[in-house]
């Protein structure tokens, strides 16, 4: 039995089967990611003022991996029309570019771009007295005379009431200091030095630590809590945290230096190689003291790294950007199938149709490629 | 029919031998990993039928536990104790509470129950059932091509949607049980229960999507390219158009539930907060410590962008269906068969953009209130119109009344009920006052139960025969038929009353809380005894239901082995392909590609004198008038 229409077009819709298919899968894909990219806009114009974290991502990276994914929709075009031409090495050469430009992009997205998120941390504080003593040690006592006009760039806009006060009435403690954990200390006072995972600067061992005040204050168990009439009592036990799991009293913390570095103190644990925030320029040695701070258990409400639970700014940017990641993967794998001998074979044996498969693949990845360019202007510049 | 039947002497005993003429296909390849539409749609006709009956048996749970509050149910009650024997959760001081007691199904329980037999029904049983069961078995025959487009992804499809049943069934023997948070999933609810069944609950149902998604692609991708040679788009039968809408309406309406089930999956297993907002308090005096910022409204607005278009799903494959049955049995064209096809075109349109009539009580602005609204009013035209012209028809018709017929006449009123009965659901101002009510469930089951269930029933009386070759008991299929509608109707009758009455749909003791016997110094707003027990009546009425279903179990598989045999591949006298085609068709279908020559309903045509009173879509007879207009020509 042969299924009409299989390689070649029909005449009254100028579509062979497999064109017809790929251009329905990818309108239900636009109806995916546009649900997506709607409810980015709901929850960006429906939070409050002065929640949406901005300005953590680094441009520069994501200018970098627009590029490439550009240039593989490119480069993929030209193994199609090599293929046209009947010219196999040719085709094998810029499929294997597209692979390659592929891999790159999603090695940037899974061992750099995520990693070091998920090492960055904000910190928050109890009252603003701790607060203020914490900043002051980073920032030097001037600091709190001042504007605090640092945080224009990650809040916009800072709530109404904050825009013109005095720096005394800025609410401190609920104003995030990022940086990276580089060690904490014991309850017995002994200093834990928390180092880089195999030897990867950006890939700390305080990978996505999490603390919330309100959860350690009630040390709620893990377990499900049913009530007498046999209802599930609906509290948070389940939740992680990593001062009820580790034994933390204050934790050893460097400011990252892109957000800090107007005050020309360069932080560096010195003998350990700590997270990079994408920030960061290099670590340049120095002359020992100021670099690190420490910041006391008690004094800390919120510590959390730049995970989906930080915020609904990450929620959206890790589904968003995994599950474009997953179609980019979903692409290499189809792209190596067609690199492999069996796909020659079919090739051999019909050349039309093999062709057609590129074709589909092509109109597939310029569809991943447009949601990338989609996403990078809403996750990285505005 | 010389075409058909030649072929069949050549096989011989067609009807026995299943094997036959495909020795290179093993068991293995026929039956299980199949690529055959035939096949695929069998095995989608088989498991949506299972869990037809599996969402029935927990509904026959529930109404037990309103009829009865807090007695053992019977028969179901020691197997849920054994079954959930294990299911013992720690509460805070460390004791024990099973959640199904003494063979009583517990609140909690009953929320699973429900939670799960909205789901089971919509997603696992009539969706595959009328879309995909149907769908793949008649539409390639119907438009007269071998297979489908895709045939490897049409399998695919199949698994797709059979894991995503296993990850669904296994989540009910879990610890803590299957989700419990409504069919619909409400968040912040559904993100913050910590048992895990409503996280099994969004993977199964990411997998259902999926399977929905590659259903559709391939229906909409035959429909265009392998329609035979003649078969323009005003010669297909209606049902193929149904599937068709059908078909766009998967594509584009299921994706925005799986963005959203997602980000759900995102809020349970990654503790964000895409449906929770700030200061939300799960329970107790403390908020939940997660980020906040987020919108439970964002939930209900992506699920019912699906949430309506699917209800056209439930709908579309029935009311095509019911057409190609009534036409057949009243051995007449369909009246305002092209006004049928653009009265569905636009009903698929506006099935997209009426979804918010589910959120009137959600607090939106009063201005989208009354866009909703008067989208809804006007998706009312085209239904009625695709009703009106049924209800055409029948006018003077020499209707035949055999047991496809009966359940296709009785889905007419039926469906009436439940579309008339929505208007006063879609006005904001009526529907505040019926929100979550009684009513509301008596409504949609109305449309869905003795609406799209008797047309599927109906389906799979008439073309049972074209799938085995033997025909079901007219008797038992009649006693089934007058069964299931009295039933049917001594079910959800008397849910339009509780429902005015004000009787929550969500309350697991059938409202006994709310009753006068319970609050006797509250003068108004109780239930009074005669609403509290027509839960007795309606439970009795659900009981005997499933016993009528017993009649049409035990028929479907007698008949397929002991059935009377048919004679003819065209038993029903039908002018349409699938019944010009040997019987069960083989492998690839046709014998020789069809050819069409004229619109599908061409019963007691005055010009065509054929000796029949039909004439099939690929007969190339001529009138004497039309020989005669040629000859001018």
């Amino acid at each position: 039995m042969e299924i009409p229409y299989y390689d070649k077009e029909r005449p009254d819709t100028g579509l062979y089967n497999g064109k017809a298919g790929i251009w329905l899968f990818l309108a239900s894909e636009v109806m995916l990611f546009g649900a997506l990219f709607s409810a980015y806009v709901l929850l960006r114009v429906g939070a409050e003022p002065g929640t949406w974290s901005m300005g953590l991502m680094n441009q520069w990276v994501g200018a970098f991996n627009t590029l490439i994914l550009i240039a593989s929709s490119a480069t993929i075009v030209m193994a199609w029309v090599c293929l046209k031409l009947n010219d196999w090495k040719g085709f094998r050469k810029w499929k294997w570019a597209t692979v390659v430009f592929a891999f790159i992009f999603l090695i940037v997205k899974w061992s750099y771009e995520w990693p070091a998120k998920f090492t960055h941390y904000d910190v928050t504080f109890v009252t603003n007295e701790s607060a203020a003593k914490v900043y002051t040690d980073v920032l030097g006592p001037e600091f709190l005379k001042t504007q605090p006009t640092i945080w224009q760039k990650r809040f916009d806009p800072l709530k109404k009431d904050e825009k013109n006060a005095p720096a005394s009435q800025v609410k401190l403690k609920d104003k995030p200091l990022d940086g990276h954990i580089v060690g904490y200390i014991d309850s017995e006072g002994a200093k834990h030095e928390v180092g880089a995972a195999w030897g990867i600067p950006f890939w700390s061992h305080a990978f996505a630590w999490r603390h919330d005040r309100k959860n350690i204050e009630k040390e709620r168990d893990k377990s499900i809590r049913y009530g007498e009439d046999g209802r599930p009592v609906y509290k948070e036990g389940h939740f992680r945290d990593t001062f009820r799991d580790k034994d933390i009293k204050a934790i050893i913390f460097v400011p990252a230096h892109g957000t800090w570095d107007h005050k020309e103190k360069h932080a560096d644990s010195g003998t350990v190689k700590y997270a990079e925030a994408n920030h960061d320029g290099g670590h340049a040695h120095s002359d020992g003291h100021g670099y690190t701070v420490t910041i006391a258990r008690e004094d800390i409400s919120r510590l959390s790294s730049y995970e989906p639970a930080h915020s609904t700014f990450f929620a959206t940017y890790y589904t968003l950007t995994g599950l474009h990641a997953l179609h980019v993967l979903g692409g290499i794998l189809v792209m190596l199938y067609h690199l492999l001998p069996v796909s020659r074979r079919v090739y051999e044996k019909n050349p039309v149709q093999y062709t057609n498969r590129i074709e589909i693949t092509g109109l597939f990845w310029h569809f991943v490629d447009l949601v990338w360019i989609f996403l990078f202007p809403i996750l990285y510049l505005l | 029919m010389e075409t058909t039947t030649q072929p069949e002497a050549e096989h011989g005993g067609h009807h026995d031998d299943h094997n036959h003429g495909h020795a290179e296909q093993s068991f293995f390849t026929k039956y299980i990993f199949s690529t055959d539409h035939k096949v695929i749609g069998i095995q989608y006709g088989v498991g949506s039928l299972f869990f037809l009956l599996v969402g029935f048996i927990l509904i026959m749970g529930m109404r037990w536990q309103m009829a009865k509050p807090n007695t053992p149910v019977p028969v179901l009650g020691p197997i849920l104790e054994k079954v959930y024997a294990h299911e013992i959760a720690l509460d805070g001081e460390g004791k024990t509470v099973p959640i199904f007691k003494d063979g009583k199904i517990t609140a909690s329980g009953y929320n699973q129950f429900g939670a799960m037999h909205g789901t089971i029904m919509v997603f696992l049983a009539i969706v595959p059932l009328g879309f995909a069961a149907f769908g793949n078995y008649i539409v390639p025959l119907q438009i007269g091509a071998p297979d489908m487009c895709f045939p490897r992804v049409n399998m695919a499809s199949f698994w797709a949607f059979f894991a995503g049943c296993t990850v669904m069934t296994v989540s009910f023997f879990i610890p803590g049980g299957a989700a419990q948070a409504g069919w619909t999933s409400y968040s912040p609810l559904a993100s913050v229960i910590p048992t895990d069944g409503q996280t099994y609950w969004l993977v199964g149902m990411v997998l259902l999507i999926t399977s929905s998604l590659l259903g559709a692609v391939n229906f909409i991708a035959t429909i265009i390219q392998l329609r035979a040679p003649g078969m323009t788009w005003f010669r297909m039968p209606f049902f193929v158009w149904a599937q068709f809408v059908t078909a766009f309406l998967l594509l584009l309406a299921f994706p925005p539930l799986e963005a959203a089930g997602v980000m759900q999956l995102m809020d349970r297993v990654c503790d964000t907060s895409f449906f929770l907002p700030s200061g939300v308090f799960a329970s107790g005096t403390e908020p939940m410590n997660v980020s906040g910022g987020g919108s439970p409204l964002l939930w209900q607005h992506l699920f019912w962008f699906l949430g309506h278009p699917e209800v056209y799903v439930l709908i579309l494959p029935a009311i095509g269906m019911v057409t190609e049955i009534i036409s057949n049995n009243t051995r007449r064209p369909i009246w305002g068969y092209t006004l049928m096809v653009g009265g569905i075109l636009v009903l698929g349109f506006l099935s997209f953009i009426v979804w918010a009539h589910h959120m009137y009580l959600t607090g939106m602005s009063s201005k989208i209130a009354t866009f909703f609204q008067t989208t809804t009013m006007i998706i009312s035209i085209p239904s009625v119109i695709l009703l009106t012209c049924l209800f055409m028809s029948l006018w003077r018709g020499a209707i035949r009344f055999n047991t496809p017929s009966m359940f296709a006449l009785a889905f007419l009123p039926m469906f009436g009920i439940g579309g008339l009965t929505g208007l006063p659901l879609g006005f904001n101002f009526t529907d505040l006052h019926l929100h979550d009510s009684y009513y509301v469930i008596a409504h949609f089951h109305y449309v869905v139960a003795p609406g799209t269930i008797f047309a599927l029933f109906a389906g799979i009386y008439y073309w049972f025969p074209k799938m085995t070759g033997r025909r079901m008991s007219e008797h038992w299929g009649k006693v089934h038929f007058w069964g299931s509608l009295i039933f049917m109707n001594v079910i959800f009758m008397p849910m339009f009353i509780q429902g005015f009455a004000g009787m929550s749909r969500r309350m697991s003791d059938g409202g006994a809380t709310y009753s006068m016997i319970n609050n006797p110094d509250v003068t108004s707003g109780a239930l009074t005894d005669s609403v509290i027990n027509m839960n007795s009546m309606i439970t009795m009425g659900a009981f005997g239901m499933g016993l009528v279903q017993v009649v049409f179990i035990v028929n479907f598989f007698w008949s397929i082995r002991n059935g009377e045999k048919i004679n003819d591949d065209n038993p029903w006298k039908a002018t349409t392909l699938e019944w010009q085609t040997p019987t069960p068709p083989p492998h690839g279908n046709f014998l020789t590609e069809p050819k069409v020559y004229r619109g599908p309903y061409e019963y007691s045509n005055p010009d065509i004198d054929n000796g029949e009173d039909f004439i099939a879509q690929n007969d190339p007879y001529k009138s004497a008038s039309e020989e005669q207009k040629e000859a001018e020509a």
